[in-house]
Formats: structure tokens, sequence, C-alpha cells
């Protein structure tokens, strides 16, 4: 493994408050939200930030590398700065999540889990996201776009152009 | 004790017994992957599911392995729909096993195989592509078959809850949730190889058994550790007069359901050393091979010269740590009556590293299996006293009980063996302390030895001989024997059970013992000794 990786002191900080919510003994169940600053701090969960968390919360490494390896929304590879996510499960996929993939893959040029050169946009599938109602679904960070049509995709895209 | 009714009969079991272990005691099978009887039950794998009453008339599925026995209790084992769960488990659990049973080690002691063909349904109707994650390296005796695991996660609980060192986890999720180590940091301590032992499928396999006869061709003999003094109860698989796998047994007072890993290999070092197949006797200086009457010619006229010459008690006896409890206690009577000595003396060899478990388990600093055992049977002495007689003159000769390969002798001691008018020893190879010799009697290793060990706690316990020893050596009780007839004393029958009987009545703190009161679970001393070691 390269170098170990430490939290800048402004970030020790918030991880010395988010564990001061736990028992000395339940200090294990910080692990979540723990991670959650690990991938803010770096972009995303390497397996030096999973042993930097591991040492915080005092367990051994593969613990948390089970928390961090089963839970999707923490990036185990470096992403670009917004992460684009179609559900691909099967109410989005019978109300046209294909064709919402297919033209976000063609005006980005990326295929799946790839990450454009420009460092600017990474494109996922995603499992189910809890709003069949409202397919095609597409999470873009950390909100939801629904009824997403390639329409609605250019809307998208240009409002995070604007910034 | 509790009244509990299974399928309609009653029985009478021990209350807050898991339902599993209740049943077991009952003779009635529960089919189940991820208990273990040494870790907390984790109810993942599904497959202990049976029928509770949970209201008046009302019966729901429960996992039997987290279910405290309490009264009244009533159960269903065979009902269609326990039936049918697990078929349902059963058919789950093979989606993505690869059956490769004509070449996986554990055929023939799977519990995936035994329960496929007791409860499985016979055929899968899955029809989509199997994954296959490639096997890992986990540490450097365990491989794991990712393919064959059902992931009852029983490795990972050995490693939280026994060592305490957690190098296992299941990491990503789903179909494709696998066993893993993290990063660079291998599934390495002092227990490991137990993981292979509780695997209940051929997913985790030791490095060393791997690719070996199939587990069928094996005898096993019941036997103790010859690692420490902790003294872990084993079974040895033996196919040619070869030791092929140490297992485990059970003794809850003693080693629970583990052992360690140099413990379980130290077959390798005693096995794989140049065993000596006859006796050496000393002509013009070297040492050369002789039958056993010319050996023990050499030997008894060698010892009667030192008896002859001036002073008293001029020889000396040492025992073995590593020699039975029968074997020390004949040197001592040789000494006594063959000898008229009263220098008796045990070797000690140095201290190496104890440790102990997070559940309790240990190793212990004392790497011979028997130091206690000897010092009972030879008295006090010690190793120094008879370095020191040697040095003043006062002993001249030495009978030796040898056999521990692992043994090394100082400067210090290989210079007073020196000094010895005469030497015999018994050993297995030619070690540094055979060369000294004037005459050497091939002996026994540990595996080869028939007669009791008594371990760190006093606790003294049966070991069984798993093959005879190699040609022209023998049994050291037989020789010590031989000896003593051959110098006019009667040391009595070839049998330990006679021996330990006699031990009995003579050995403070043996009294009462025999060969059935030990049986295969050991019993302990009366006197609780001033040993520093115990078990766990």
């Amino acid at each position: 493994m390269a170098t170990p990786l430490e939290f800048t002191e402004a970030t020790r900080e918030r991880a010395a408050e988010i564990l001061d919510r736990y028992p000395d003994e339940y200090r294990k169940s910080a692990v979540v939200p723990l991670l959650h600053l690990a991938q803010e701090e770096w972009g995303y969960v390497s397996p030096e930030a999973m042993a930097c968390v591991a040492r915080l919360i005092g367990c051994s490494p593969v613990k948390v590398a089970e928390i961090a390896t089963f839970y999707p929304m923490f990036n185990r590879e470096p992403v670009g700065e917004h992460v684009l996510a179609v559900c691909h499960t099967l109410p989005c996929a019978l109300t046209g999540c294909g064709s919402v993939f297919d033209h976000l893959s063609e005006k980005l040029g990326i295929g799946l889990g790839e990450t454009t050169a420009d460092g600017r946009f990474t494109l996922r599938k995603s499992e189910c996201l809890a709003a069949c109602d409202r397919g095609p679904v597409l999470l873009v960070n950390r909100r939801l776009h629904t009824h997403v049509s390639p329409a609605k995709v250019d809307e998208i895209l240009a409002e995070l152009d604007k910034g | 004790m509790a009244t509990i009714t299974i399928d309609e009969k009653q029985y009478t079991v021990e209350e807050g017994r898991n339902l599993i272990d209740a049943a077991a005691d009952l003779g009635i099978d529960i089919p189940h992957f991820c208990y273990h009887p040494g870790l907390a039950p984790d109810g993942n794998c599904r497959m202990c599911l049976t029928e509770m009453e949970i209201r008046p008339g009302q019966f729901g599925i429960v996992t039997s392995c987290t279910i405290r026995i309490k009264d009244g209790m009533n159960f269903r084992f065979n009902s269609p729909a326990v039936l049918d769960n697990r078929k349902g488990i059963m058919e789950f659990l093979l989606i993505n096993h690869p059956l490769d049973c004509p070449w996986c080690d554990q055929a023939g002691e799977c519990k995936l195989q035994d329960h496929s063909f007791d409860h499985g349904r016979g055929h899968s109707r899955f029809v989509e592509t199997k994954r296959v994650p490639p096997k890992k390296d986990l540490g450097p005796h365990i491989t794991l078959y990712t393919t064959r695991c059902i992931l009852c996660q029983r490795c990972t609980r050995f490693c939280d809850e026994i060592t305490g060192t957690s190098e296992l986890g299941v990491v990503q999720m789903g179909s494709k949730s696998e066993i893993a180590t993290f990063e660079d940091v291998p599934l390495d301590n002092k227990m490991s190889a137990n993981v292979a032992d509780i695997c209940p499928v051929g997913a985790l396999v030791t490095k060393d058994f791997l690719y070996k006869p199939r587990i069928w061709h094996y005898e096993k003999v019941d036997t103790v550790c010859p690692g420490c003094a902790t003294g872990c109860n084993t079974t040895l698989e033996i196919l040619h007069q070869k030791v092929y796998r140490t297992k485990p047994r059970h003794n809850e007072e003693v080693n629970g359901y583990w052992m360690c890993d140099e413990g379980r290999f130290c077959y390798h070092g005693w096995q794989d050393v140049d065993r000596m197949k006859a006796p050496l006797k000393r002509v013009d200086g070297e040492l050369a091979q002789a039958t056993w009457p010319d050996a023990m010619d050499a030997a008894v006229s060698g010892i009667q010269a030192v008896l002859d010459g001036e002073g008293d008690s001029a020889m000396a006896v040492i025992g073995s740590p590593v020699a039975t409890n029968e074997e020390n206690y004949l040197l001592r009577r040789l000494g006594a009556e063959a000898f008229g000595s009263p220098w008796t003396g045990l070797d000690r060899k140095p201290d190496g590293e104890a440790w102990t478990s997070k559940s309790g388990f240990h190793i212990d600093a004392d790497k011979t299996p028997n130091t206690r055992g000897a010092r009972d049977m030879l008295g006090a002495g010690s190793l120094e006293d008879i370095l020191r007689g040697i040095g003043d003159g006062s002993i001249r000769g030495l009978y030796v009980l040898g056999g521990d390969i692992g043994r090394t002798l100082s400067t210090e001691e290989a210079e007073a063996f020196r000094k010895l008018e005469f030497l015999v020893v018994h050993d297995v190879h030619r070690s540094d302390l055979a060369e000294l010799a004037d005459v050497v009697f091939p002996g026994t290793i540990p595996f080869e030895k028939n007669g009791t060990m008594t371990n760190g706690q006093g606790r003294v316990q049966r070991l069984n001989p798993a093959f005879p020893p190699p040609g022209g050596a023998r049994e050291d009780g037989a020789i010590l024997r031989y000896v003593g007839q051959r110098m006019g004393v009667d040391l009595g029958g070839t049998d330990p059970a006679g021996v330990l009987e006699e031990i009995a009545g003579n050995v403070e703190g043996y009294a009462g013992l025999t060969y059935d009161l030990i049986g295969d679970q050991g019993a302990m001393t009366g006197g609780e000794g001033p040993s520093e070691a115990a078990g766990g």
C-alpha cells in the first residue's frame, strides 16, 4: 500500500465531532459518516483512506473495506466533478432509461464507468433509487432528477455547464 | 432442565442450550453451515431453519442456531415447510458454486456435499452464467477458492472472536460478495490454519493439505500435540506410515476446538528428520552401526565399568520432556535400581514465545509437551545439577533419554558431556548429543509413542501410536526394560497402562489415575503443581 493518508487539520476536527456522537464502545458506528468525510476530502475512498478511517475508529481496515465496498455511493476510483448515475432497474428500463443513458454517453463521449477527459463528468448506471413512479430517474451528484428524457438531459447538462 | 416437543415427541434437554446443540445431544442432526459450537451464533446461512410454535397452534420459521431452549418449546423439524425451505436454501447456495467436487480437496468431508445429498433438490433451475471469481492467496497457510465459498463467515468470525486479529471480512455487495483480506494485511496469525478446519465447504484450504490423497484413505489416530506444554488434543491422519494432516480434537479444558499453526505443522519437522534405524556404538573413536545385542553389550559393560570405578553413584540419568511419563518413570527406576544412583536430571529446552489469544487459547513458552510430567516422574533434579556433578567429577557416566529434534547442545553442555567416561543416549537422529555418545539407541518420536504426558495445567493425557518406529528403532520403554534386564533389574511388563498403574501407586499427585479414567479427554493430577503454564 502507498504512504498512509491523514486528514487535514480541519477535517480531523470534523471527524472528532462525528466521533463524539457515539459512545466509546460504539466508535465503529461512525464508519459511514467518516467515509463520507474521506470522500469529501480526497474525492474517492482509496484503500489508504479506508486505513485512515480504520485508525480513527480503532478497528481492522478490512472492516472499513466491508462497508466502503458495500455502498455504491462510495467511489473507490477517482471520479469527475459531476457523477451522473442512470437508474437501470426494471421500472426505469420500461420508461426509457436506455435512451437517456445512450444520449448521455453520446453527448459526453464516454462509456459506462468512464470519466470525460476534462475531468468534469463520470457516467454510471445505478440500482433502484426508490422513485419508480417517476422514472426514468437520473442522479446528479446528490440531486435526483425524475421523468428524465434526452431533452431534459440537455437542460441538466446546460445547467451544470453554467456551474 | 427443560421439556420440549420435537415433531410431537417430548424430550428433556438442558435449559438455555442452543437448539442445534440440544438436538445433537438427542442424536438429531439439524443441518447447518454458519453455526459452529466454538463461535457465537450468527444465523446467516439459513440452513438450520425449523418451525417453532410462536403462538398457540401457530408455527413460524426460526433459525435453530439462535434459539435458546426454554421449557415448553414446541418444534417441527420435518414439516413440509421446513423441508421445502432447506431445498430452497440449498438451491440458492449452489447458484454460483462450481460443483467441482471431483477435484475439490474438501470432498468427503464437505457439509455442502452432505447436505446437498440429504436435503437438496438434485437439480438447479439457475440457467444464467455462474460467477467465477479467481482463487486468492490469503496468507502463508491459507488459499481461498472463492467460487466454492457460501459466505457463512465462520472464518471472519474466528478471526474476530478467537484470535482477535480481524484480518478477514466480506467485501462487495450481493452476488459479488467475497471473503477478502485488506490490501497488504494477509491472514497471518498464530492460529490461521483453523479457518480451513471450520470452513464447511472447500473454500478455505491449507496449502499444506492441498492436492493430498482423498480424506477417506487416512487412518485417524487421536493423540496430543508435541509442540508445547499446552498439549492440544489432536487427531493425526495417516497413510503409509506418514502423517498427512493434524487436526485439533475438541477438549474444552485444553484447546477448545483449536490448535496453533506451529503445532499443526510441526509433524513435518518430526517426520522429515533423518531417522536413525539401527543402534550405534563407538569403535576406535568413531560411531558405527551395531546390532542390538552388540550395542546392548557395549552399553551394559560401559555402565558396569563406571559403577565399578571409584566413588559412589557415578552414573546419572537425564529424562526427557518429549518422552512419556511412563518412559521417564522407567528411566528413574533404572537409575535408582540398576545404577543405584540418586542423580536424576531433566532436560530443559530454552523457552520460546508464549502467546494467548483473545479467547484465551494459550501457546506455552515451554516448547516441549511433557516437562511437567517428566519432572513429576523424575523428582526435582535439574540439568544444571548434573552438569555440576560432571564438572566436579562425581558423575562419570550418563544415561540420557534424548529424542527432541529441535534441541541442540550449548557449548558448556557439550564440554561437560565430553568429560564423561561413558555416555548412553536414546535419540531419533544423529543429533549433536548422539555424536558425543558411546552407545546410541534409536528410539521413537512422539507420534510413535504409546503412553501419557502431563501438560502445563497438570492434565494427564494419552498419546496413541500412529505407526511403529522405523527399521530397527524401538520403543524407548522397551529399550529401558532391556537394559534393566541385562543389569538384573526387572522393570515390569511392556503395557503402558500397567506402568501408569505403578505410577499411580508411587508418584505423588497421580494416585487414582488409570488409562480408563484418562480416556480421550485427559484427567487432572491431584496436586496443582507450581507450573507457570496454563491451557485455555
